[in-house]
């Protein structure tokens, strides 16, 4: 796992200022620096990961890394942060349920809202990513 | 699916504890990567250090997390509250309008006690404590001479006197003096013709705006030289006087206008919004200062001052009183027995202070009875509520919740009797306006105050709430199924014990008590006070005022003639009966009420404070047999009494008495101290006393000298007619134009106007009274019968039994009875108690009235029990007669 790839540093959360970037993504602000496209990213892969069921944290994070062959190695922790705001804007919705261990688990599943979303940002990414695979095929 | 069911199922796990969610959810992923890592063959312990590595900074993953969902738990409960407030006030509101009997009536009641009491409230803060546009009101004092052997509480000072003040005392920061006079403003049109008109105006020392901290919004202020410069006469406008006669027009500074006949120039305009002492007065005129030579005897003078920093009332007032001692030391013939009185801007006599308190006192007595009759309608319904609200609370509704339910009703029903006691209050407030407005600029702008309303309202919430929340209050102590088990009575045996209401009842009883038994005695009181017979007839009467304007009439003599002529005219008019005139008007008064100390030919030298006085009127022959003041002794006033001939005076009933008490007076003779003439009068005649409006006051003692004798230049007529006296305005009109067609006829009304006007303020006091004591008297009595009705109510059950078991009626009722009747008995027991006190207190005004006159107390008592009985009898008597076993079956 040593391949360098892209590492997405979500430490661009922290600088003290985290709790309140938070805070504010939740009540719909946008700050105007570049996080902010690396967060909705992350948010888009994750609506992604739920397309196929319900999934908890770990199981996305297994799945991202899969498919995507590890070129994108999230912190997985920060997941979370990400679950919790999404379903409070009603993108997904959770349920608890017990592991095959007795553990608690808590699943989450895409809501309509959540598969609308992600099916406009998706064409939205995809028009943007072609967009700038042309400018950088011209010499 | 909302968002309220996935915050629920959110919960579920551990109940609403966010951070133990997000740790199991958080120790689920690690424990999951180190086993992802050790199924790829790492050993266990670099298994959990990469698990840790891969998944990140725990600590900060947590803390967002939980900003999240605490964000998100604060907005939920907070949209939770909001809804369940707005259930609240609808089920609130339907709680009222379901019970409309209810409803209505403690409208009603909260109407009467809010609206009586924020009325008065508003009249006390109007009168004590008003919203001035003069700065520090409370650090501004009058000073007043007073005479209390004379029965002067307060008279201006003499110049003299202020003089003295001004320089002496060390009390006061500032000192100003005026006195209001009209003055006659004249405009010439430019059609030609001269219109003269009297305004109200007011000459005061140049500092007195100053004084005031108010500087006139155009132009300037006084400045000494003002005053002292008889060439430069100024005038400062009021803001009324501005708007209405220049138009708002800001150039008037400069201009001219004539003001008794001389040119004034407008210095200055006052602010919109100031006034002092009258709303009314138009113009300011400059005067100087008082000087010592000023004269002591002539008591005109208003006096203000501002305290000191660090003075007190009490404080000027010791040091103004050994002022008094020294100029009656110094002066004795102008200041012996005169004290300098230092009150507040509105100087309230003793008697008004009491009547105020008293007024005051009952109507709050009125608003605690109110809201116990409130409480005591609540409790009952609490009562009847009891399996409603048993069966909420086991339908899951927490006791939090019915509470608050239950407060927004009290809320909604205080608001409700709030709005309703508007109804009250306002034409109260408007009536005040109309009849005491004109007489004291302090209340001609009387309105609600917002302040008092709030808080009245805010009291009467506070006691609603707290009973209209007791049925929550009993919850606890209340299983659901007994409360919808049991018949809404309680148990059937023995007496339930309510002392709650027993004490509401017995005070609203002993409100209503004092209530009556004080408002009889102040009635009595006045009836007392009316019975007594004024001295003179008032019916068919016309009066009316001249005053002859010193710039056309400069020789008195003139000025005299002037108003003789007028009094020739009128009696040469066979349509009336008699015409007299006066300087004051009967039942003393009119302005000034100069008393003066008189020296007896016969008699030795006295003490200077203690000499005979006497109040001088000057009238013109035929006052008295217009005004049909009887003639005892002698004969009065007639032509051959001119200014050539002896002296003469005639005197009152009272004064004969006091200063010749076994003598025959006629023949004896006089001297007026203070008459510029000096000269002895002789003794030609007693007539009648002609009461003042207070019947305690000493100044029944009264002379009369002749106006051919001691003219003046203004008069008040008594012109009595034979018939239609509407219609002798008209002669009285054409009479005085027929001598000068310029001179206004002022004040021209039927002397019953006079006197009603002169007793209004009495009259709205006892009416205050009169309808505060019915409607506690109606509380208590009303009070009485919902107990006794409810409590028959509730016993149903319990009656029918006994009557099936053959009970006799009187004795059921007894029963029935004794339950209310008990509280009501105490009730009337200690307000008779508390009417002592307060009779006692109130003492001063019972004229002629004994404060514990055992007929109205025993009168008053005796009927409070009747009522109260017989409101009892009614409902019980009722529930007797009832058919027992429909009564059971109703169950």
């Amino acid at each position: 796992m040593t391949t360098p790839g892209v590492f997405l540093p979500l430490t661009v959360y922290g600088n003290g200022d985290t709790l309140q970037r938070s805070h504010k993504l939740s009540m719909g602000e946008t700050p105007s620096r570049n996080p902010d496209l690396l967060r909705g990213t992350v948010e888009l892969l994750i609506l992604k990961a739920l397309t196929h069921g319900r999934q908890h944290g770990f199981g996305i994070a297994r799945w991202l890394e899969d498919v995507t062959s590890d070129v994108l190695r999230l912190e997985e922790g920060s997941l979370y942060p990400a679950l919790h705001r999404m379903e409070r804007r009603g993108w997904v919705e959770s349920e608890w349920g017990i592991s095959d261990n007795n553990r608690q688990v808590k699943y989450y599943r895409l809501t309509r809202r959540g598969r609308e979303y992600l099916q406009r940002e998706t064409s939205g990414w995809t028009e943007f990513a072609t967009a700038v695979f042309k400018v950088l095929q011209t010499t | 699916m909302g968002k309220d069911t996935m915050w629920r199922r959110y919960l579920r796990f551990w109940g609403a504890d966010p951070p133990a969610d997000v740790d199991a959810e958080i120790d689920f992923h690690l424990e999951a990567l180190v086993q992802h890592f050790i199924a790829r063959g790492m050993a266990a312990d670099q298994a959990r250090v990469e698990a840790a590595r891969r998944f990140g900074n725990v600590a900060r993953v947590r803390s967002e997390c939980l900003t999240v969902d605490e964000g998100w738990a604060r907005a939920a409960a907070r949209r939770e509250t909001l809804d369940a407030l707005s259930q609240d006030l609808r089920d609130g509101i339907r709680g009222l309008t379901g019970n409309p009997g209810f409803t209505v009536g403690a409208a009603l009641i909260l109407a009467l006690g809010i609206g009586l009491n924020t009325t008065v409230f508003s009249f006390n803060r109007a009168l004590l404590f008003p919203s001035l546009p003069i700065a520090d009101p409370p650090s501004l004092v009058r000073m007043w001479s007073q005479n209390l052997a004379r029965g002067i509480y307060v008279e201006p000072l003499s110049e003299g006197d202020s003089a003295d003040l001004f320089t002496a005392s060390q009390s006061f920061d500032e000192v100003a003096g005026y006195v209001t006079e009209p003055v006659t403003l004249t405009r010439t049109h430019p059609r030609g013709g001269v219109e003269a008109e009297r305004i109200p105006a007011m000459r005061a020392t140049t500092n007195l705006f100053a004084l005031l901290r108010v500087a006139p919004v155009l132009g300037r202020a006084f400045q000494p030289q003002d005053a002292a410069d008889e060439a430069s006469r100024v005038v400062i406008l009021s803001d009324r006087a501005w708007t209405n006669r220049f138009g708002a027009d800001r150039s008037v500074i400069g201009r001219d206008i004539v003001l008794n006949g001389r040119p004034h120039t407008i210095v200055g305009v006052m602010p919109h919004a100031f006034w002092f002492e009258s709303k009314e007065i138009e113009v300011w005129l400059p005067r100087p200062a008082p000087r010592v030579e000023g004269g002591r005897g002539a008591r005109t003078l208003m006096t203000i001052a501002r305290l000191e920093s660090g003075a007190t009332m009490q404080t000027a007032q010791a040091d103004v009183q050994a002022l008094a001692q020294r100029l009656a030391r110094e002066h004795p013939q102008t200041n012996a027995g005169w004290d300098i009185l230092v009150t507040g801007l509105l100087p309230l006599g003793p008697g008004e202070k009491v009547f105020f308190g008293l007024v005051t006192t009952l109507t709050s007595l009125l608003l605690a009875a109110a809201c116990a009759h409130i409480a005591n309608l609540l409790l009952a319904r609490g009562m009847e509520r009891r399996g409603e609200v048993a069966i909420r609370a086991a339908l899951g509704a927490r006791r939090g919740r019915i509470m608050r339910q239950l407060f927004v009703e009290s809320v909604a029903l205080s608001i409700l009797g709030g709005i309703c006691s508007l109804v009250v209050a306002l034409p109260i407030i408007a009536e005040i306006r109309a009849v005491l407005g004109p007489r004291t600029s302090y209340l001609s702008d009387l309105s609600i105050d917002g302040v008092a309303l709030a808080i009245t309202s805010g009291l009467t919430l506070l006691a609603s709430a707290l009973f209209g929340l007791a049925p929550a209050l009993r919850l606890s102590s209340v299983t659901a199924g007994d409360a919808i088990k049991q018949p809404p009575g309680g148990p059937i045996t023995g007496r339930p014990r309510r002392p709650l209401v027993s004490a509401l009842i017995g005070l609203e009883v002993a409100i209503a008590t004092v209530a009556l038994i004080v408002t009889v005695l102040y009635t009595r009181a006045g009836y007392n006070i009316l019975a007594i017979p004024y001295g003179f007839e008032s019916e068919n009467v016309v009066t009316f005022r001249l005053d002859v304007p010193e710039y056309k009439y400069s020789e008195a003599s003139a000025a005299a003639r002037v108003l003789t002529d007028v009094h020739q005219r009128l009696q040469a008019l066979p349509s009336l009966a008699a015409v007299g005139a006066s300087t004051r008007l009967p039942l003393n008064m009119g302005p000034g009420l100069p008393t003066q100390a008189i020296t007896l030919e016969d008699r030795p030298e006295v003490a200077q404070d203690q000499r005979p006085w006497t109040i001088t009127t000057t009238v013109m022959p035929g006052y008295f047999e217009a005004l049909g003041i009887r003639l005892l002794q002698g004969r009065t006033f007639e032509s051959q009494d001119s200014s050539e001939a002896q002296r003469v005076a005639v005197i009152s009933r009272s004064m004969a008495r006091a200063y010749w008490p076994d003598l025959d007076p006629v023949g004896r003779r006089l001297r007026l101290d203070g008459d510029t003439t000096s000269l002895w009068r002789t003794v030609i005649g007693v007539v009648d006393d002609v009461r003042p409006l207070d019947p305690t006051s000493p100044q029944v003692r009264q002379t009369y000298v002749p106006f051919a004798q001691s003219p003046g230049r203004a008069l008040i007529y008594f012109v009595a007619t034979r018939d239609a006296p509407l219609s002798r305005f008209q002669d009285v009109r054409v009479a005085v134009r027929g001598v000068d067609s310029e001179l206004p006829v002022l004040d021209l009304r039927m002397m019953t106007d006079v006197i009603s006007t002169a007793t209004s303020g009495s009259d709205m006091g006892q009416k205050t009274l009169r309808v505060n004591a019915a409607i506690a008297a109606l509380l208590a009595v009303s009070g009485v019968y919902s107990v006794v009705a409810f409590a028959v109510a509730r016993r149903r059950r319990e009656i029918a039994i006994r009557v099936a078991l053959g009970g006799t009626r009187p004795s059921i009722v007894a029963m029935l009875l004794g339950q209310a009747l008990r509280p009501a008995l105490i009730g009337v027991v200690v307000g008779l108690v508390l009417s002592g006190l307060v009779s006692r207190a109130i003492a001063i005004m019972l004229f002629g009235v004994d404060p514990l006159d055992p007929l109205t107390y025993g009168g008053t008592a005796i009927a409070l029990c009747v009522a109260a009985v017989a409101a009892s009898c009614v409902p019980a008597l009722r529930a007797t007669r009832a058919n027992p076993v429909s009564a059971l079956r109703a169950e």
